[in-house]
């Protein structure tokens, strides 16, 4: 039995920055539901284009294990948000993905954020930082817009799933 | 109004855990009777601590591990005394060149691990935690540490285990049971250890064996290190290494292929229309 609404959880080191990636989300046609809570978390809920999203903004860290195992259970994929201007949090980023490398084995895309300002850390720099394997994918995200690491997530869970 | 109690009635770890969780930010002080520690926390993390008795000065901390050798502390003091620039020894020592930032925060991290371990031991004493994010000496090298490596690290250094760091460093890392761990049902454990023993899957980490359990931080580390001394457990730290050799994760969602390609097609056709 497959899910008919595709779950894809936002992962940041610092709430807030989850949450400003799930507001910078705004489609022009379709519809969004209010700001709500999936599995304990902030999300919202968009019909758009004949299926149902949603997203979830979620904290890196594992201070509600029982949410999220739950949530675990209902993620297609997930977005792991890093903020290239911030060295220092680096750690806090690599000891969420070890924690979900832990638990769950869905798909996943690294997307930064900043990466054009003065100070950013380099890419190769920064997969070599956060122990990322040559599978992970890296979407950079003009003006902190979610949409392009939306989309080419779409595209990694079509490829991974079984069809039907 | 800031918050108040005495550390009897909440002891220093229980109190931490709390701050961490909640990713508190603000300054906890504390009055025992070996005077008075402050603690500065920022988002949950321990940042800064300041202790009036149970305090190693740093610069026997750093000849200590060999960063610095007694003749050049012994210069890098007096340059410091007869300099005005740096309010604390740890900025100078970076600031003119004598040491790293990296190797100076370190040995600081150290520094804070044991205040935060001698405080815990303080069986009396008051606290009050107020909203102060900010250090008022905007020089100050601050650390960065969450409660679990503070606590791993203040048992290492105080409790003389230089090598537990090597195998325990952090609260995420997944226990599972040694075939030795059969032989623990011989022994006459306390309930505790039962509890932490029925909690251990492969794939629950400690932290989450805590709160499942209601075992407190402390106490989830005695009964890890107990079982790491009998070889009874092993710790995970290589998520990857468990990723390509065995699936204990749960699989991602399966969704309607239709579904994933309309909202695909969709999010791309906007795209194009922009």
């Amino acid at each position: 039995m497959r899910n008919k609404a595709v779950t894809i959880l936002i992962l940041a080191d610092q709430p807030e920055m989850a949450l400003r990636l799930l507001e910078s989300f705004r489609p022009n046609t379709g519809r969004i539901s209010e700001l709500t809570t999936i599995y304990g978390f902030l999300g919202r809920f968009y019909e758009v284009g004949g299926g149902e999203l949603e997203l979830v903004a979620a904290p890196t860290n594992s201070d509600l294990p029982s949410l999220f195992d739950l949530l675990t259970g209902g993620v297609a994929g997930y977005i792991v948000a890093v903020d290239c201007c911030a060295e220092d949090s680096l750690s806090n980023v690599r000891a969420g993905l070890d924690f979900w490398e832990l638990i769950s084995a869905a798909p996943r895309i690294v997307a930064l954020l900043n990466y054009k300002e003065a100070g950013a850390i380099d890419r190769l720099q920064l997969r070599s930082r956060l122990k990322l394997s040559a599978d992970d994918q890296m979407v950079p995200l003009p003006e902190g817009q979610l949409r392009p690491a939306i989309l080419q997530l779409l595209k990694i869970i079509l490829t991974t799933q079984n069809v039907d | 109004m800031a918050l108040q109690g005495n550390l009897d009635e909440l002891p220093l770890v229980e109190l931490l855990e709390v701050l961490a969780r909640q990713h508190r930010s603000g300054r906890l002080s504390l009055e025992t009777d070996h005077g008075r520690t402050e603690f500065i926390l920022k988002h949950g993390r321990l940042i800064h601590a300041e202790s009036e008795t149970d305090r190693e000065p740093l610069g026997a901390l750093l000849t200590a591990r060999g960063l610095l050798t007694p003749e050049q502390l012994r210069q890098a003091l007096e340059a410091y005394c007869a300099e005005h620039d740096y309010e604390r020894f740890g900025a100078f020592l970076v600031g003119e060149g004598y040491l790293s930032a990296e190797e100076v925060t370190d040995t600081l991290a150290d520094q804070l691990a044991e205040i935060v371990y001698l405080a815990t031991i303080q069986p009396r004493g008051s606290y009050t935690y107020e909203l102060a994010a900010e250090l008022d000496d905007p020089t100050a090298l601050l650390v960065n540490l969450g409660l679990d490596e503070v606590i791993i690290r203040g048992i290492s250094r105080n409790r003389n285990l230089p090598d537990l760091r090597d195998s325990f460093w952090s609260f995420r890392q997944v226990p599972s049971l040694t075939d030795d761990a059969e032989c623990l049902s011989q022994e006459n454990l306390d309930e505790d250890y039962w509890i932490y023993l029925s909690l251990v899957n492969g794939r629950r980490n400690l932290a989450e064996i805590v709160l499942a359990g209601n075992l407190g931080y402390l106490k989830m580390v005695e009964i890890t290190i107990s079982l790491l001394d009998r070889q009874c457990l092993d710790l995970v730290s290589l998520p990857y290494s468990l990723r390509d050799k065995s699936a204990p994760m749960v699989p991602g969602a399966q969704v309607e292929t239709k579904t994933v390609d309309s909202i695909k097609q969709w999010l791309a056709g906007e795209d194009d229309a922009q």
